[in-house]
């Protein structure tokens, strides 16, 4: 080992989930004792929860910090290993109690704009933010696990990761670098778990299994096919929440190309659906597993979340019906625009517009909506209009210059339109009269 | 025993609340909307109920995504004027009857609509500027106002055969109060508008005109207007209308209509307006 002569520095996790206990596995007995770690859970509602994780801490020799400031004091090392939903919180959080020129190793399975944005709030701070992508399975190379670095400290971090006998290399000195290639591998990764999922689900209630993985093994023989279907079925049914969260990234990083990320949506509904079950994978036979899952799921008609049902009002133009699909997505964004009849947080919005949004974790296209003004776009994404004038009147818009900038019309146009008898109802009553125009 | 006398539907539109608040009612935009209420107010102003139950929608004021009833009944003694964004309009708080309302309430839960009782709400330009159209701009409401919020922003809303049948249990609660109470009852929102997205700015005027003849002359096949009719026909905001058959079902089967007025525009808004008398009278 050619590792630098400096020890390194004293380390810190926040969340201690499946990657954190295989790190510190991995690190060994004396450098875990030495860890400062704290998780959420242990703040849970549900004493069960915050048993089970004082329970992990007790297992892997680690001490468990009860607030998140205590972890972090003094500590050089940071790593983040949380759920890729919380992955901005918790830098957010950590940014508020880091000490000063901290690493910050960002390890969460983020699109790369989030990563940005968690990176901005770190370095504000005075700490030093790497973006780190985790390559492959954590089990069983647990520290020796490949880890992609990127950003202005990477070499940095190279340095303390080496020294801690860890596997990574610098993909670049740009934050996002190493987490667009970890996100565009994902969508084979984990597309192909679910893509087994539905296919050995379907064989297995058709009795047809055998001979359609027969079949594949004959033609791909690089997998274990049945081997491999009950690995992926296991990994689907214990981690598909937190993989689910994990692919509105992806989604989001492919959107973000100017792409349509049409099979990740599939891949996020079969991951949650599976994940939420709750399913312990007691067998590694996949028909075993196959079997109990279908048991589970009887007539599945649970609605995809993602897609959403056709609703018969979808073919109205122009328009964007607050319904159940909507409301759920728009939750957060429409719960900042509520905030705004408060003249405190109106003053506080106006003061950083940036800053006064991350209290509300929406995702990232409705952030930008929000900051760009997008008022369409902000329906599309679940607001409500009742709620987005909020956001309207805050800028000292009313109702029908909000309409004027909505319809793509100057205010007097609108205005004169409205005067005139408004919209005629011909030609706007259905999506397919629009197509001509 | 109390008694409901006469139903008033009209639109809320916030902008007309704005143009009374800052004296442009005379204003060329604004004066042939305001004149359509000049009958209107001396109607109620001889009439002088007791009461006025006002079916209206809050419009993300004092209900957010975090609680979203279908049917709220406000029970408390006064409603506060909300800050919409622009702060609360010039306008009295609005007191209410809170014996009735608890009456009410009971009534129509024993009677299988199980509403929501509300017992501190602020109240938006929904409630208010109705009140303004038929009360004008006094230092105090002539009246109490018993509050009947129904939600219109989360869809679905309630069918307007359901608020329909909700106005008879109305009149059914009113009919029981063991008062002498002359009530009229105020059904708000609509006509046809459409506030978001590219079709913002739609109005339908023959909808609008044929939702009020059959309001007025036959209020079940009113009622029977399937949701996507609302919504493609008078605008996604046009769905309010369903809060209409509210009051038309409190009346009677026949009715007088004693003033209509309709106007476009208000703002983004077509205007519409009924009074309708019960015979009995």
């Amino acid at each position: 080992m050619n590792s630098p002569p400096t020890a390194p520095p004293d380390l810190a996790c926040i969340g201690f989930g499946e990657a954190a206990q295989a790190f510190a596995a991995g690190w060994g007995a004396e450098r875990s004792r030495s860890l400062a770690v704290y998780d959420i859970k242990t703040d849970a509602a549900d004493p069960a929860l915050r048993a089970a994780k004082q329970a992990d801490y007790a297992r892997c020799g680690v001490p468990g910090c009860s607030t998140l400031a205590a972890a972090l004091a003094g500590r050089g090392l940071v790593f983040s290993l949380v759920t890729a939903d919380q992955a901005l919180v918790a830098a957010g959080q950590a940014a508020a109690c880091l000490a000063p020129g901290a690493l910050f190793l960002d390890c969460n399975s983020c699109a790369p704009g989030t990563k940005q944005r968690a990176a901005a709030l770190v370095e504000a701070a005075g700490g030093r933010y790497v973006d780190v992508a985790v390559m492959a399975p954590v089990q069983p190379q647990l520290h020796r696990t490949p880890l992609l670095l990127s950003g202005p400290h990477a070499q940095a971090a190279l340095a303390a990761l080496e020294a801690l006998g860890m596997q990574a290399s610098v993909a670049g000195d740009r934050v996002g670098a190493a987490s667009s290639t970890k996100m565009i591998r994902s969508i084979m990764v984990k597309g192909l778990e679910a893509l087994v999922t539905e296919c050995v689900l379907a064989g297995v209630r058709a009795g047809v299994d055998a001979q359609v993985l027969d079949s594949l093994q004959a033609s791909h023989p690089g997998l274990d096919w049945k081997r491999d279907a009950a690995y992926m079925l296991e990994r689907v049914m214990t981690h598909g929440v937190r993989r689910a969260a994990e692919m509105r990234e992806v989604a989001l990083t492919v959107a973000q190309l100017g792409l349509q990320p049409r099979v990740t949506r599939g891949t996020i509904a079969w991951q949650q659906r599976v994940g939420e079950l709750g399913l312990r994978a007691a067998d590694d036979d996949y028909r075993a597993l196959a079997t109990a899952l279908l048991q589970r799921l009887g007539t599945d008609t649970e609605e995809e979340e993602t897609m959403g049902q056709i609703q018969d009002y979808h073919d109205i133009p122009g328009t964007y019906v607050f319904d159940a699909e909507q409301s759920r997505k728009g939750y957060h964004l429409n719960m900042f625009c509520m905030s705004l009849r408060s003249a405190d947080n109106r003053a506080a919005f106006k003061a950083d517009e940036a800053a006064y949004l991350d209290r509300f974790p929406m995702s990232e296209e409705q952030r930008e909506a929000v900051l760009k003004r997008q008022w369409n776009e902000m329906l599309r994404l679940g607001g409500n209009v009742y709620y987005t004038s909020k956001l309207a009147a805050t800028d000292g818009i009313n109702f029908q210059e909000l309409a004027a900038r909505m319809t793509g019309v100057s205010s007097e146009e609108y205005r004169h339109m409205m005067v005139s008898g408004g919209r005629p109802i011909e030609g706007n009553r259905s999506k397919s009269e629009w197509k001509h125009g | 025993m109390a008694k409901l006398l006469a139903g008033v539907a009209t639109s809320h539109v916030p902008a007309i609340g704005v143009a009374l608040d800052q004296g442009k009612t005379g204003e060329p935009y604004w004066q042939p909307l305001f004149a359509g209420f000049e009958k209107s107010r001396a109607w109620m102003e001889a009439l002088r109920p007791d009461v006025a139950i006002v079916v209206y929608n809050d419009h993300a004021t004092a209900f957010s995504l975090e609680l979203i009833p279908t049917f709220a009944l406000g029970c408390a003694a006064e409603y506060p004027i909300a800050d919409e964004g622009w702060g609360p309009r010039p306008v009295p708080p609005v007191p209410g009857h809170p014996e009735l309302a608890w009456h009410m309430a009971q009534s129509l839960v024993l009677d299988e609509f199980d509403i929501t009782i509300v017992n501190k709400m602020e109240v938006d330009h929904g409630l208010t500027v109705p009140l303004s159209l038929l009360f004008g701009q006094p230092d105090a409401w002539p009246c109490p106002v018993v509050p009947l919020c129904v939600n219109v922003v989360q869809y679905p809303p309630p069918t307007g055969h359901r608020c329909f049948n909700l106005g008879r249990a109305i009149r059914r609660a009113v009919e029981s109060f063991d008062r002498d109470l002359r009530v009229v009852i105020f059904g708000t929102g609509g006509m046809s508008h459409q506030l978001q997205a590219e079709r913002a700015g739609l109005i339908n005027s023959e909808f609008d005109r044929r939702f009020l003849d059959l309001l007025v002359d036959d209020p079940h096949a009113a009622a029977a207007i399937p949701h996507l009719e609302y919504l493609r026909e008078a605008g996604s905001e046009g769905i309010e209308l369903v809060m209409w058959h509210v009051m038309r079902g409190a009346l009677d089967e026949q009715v007088t209509e004693v003033h209509r007025h309709y106007h476009v525009p208000a703002s983004n808004t077509a205007v519409g307006h009924l009074i309708l008398e019960n015979r009995g009278g």
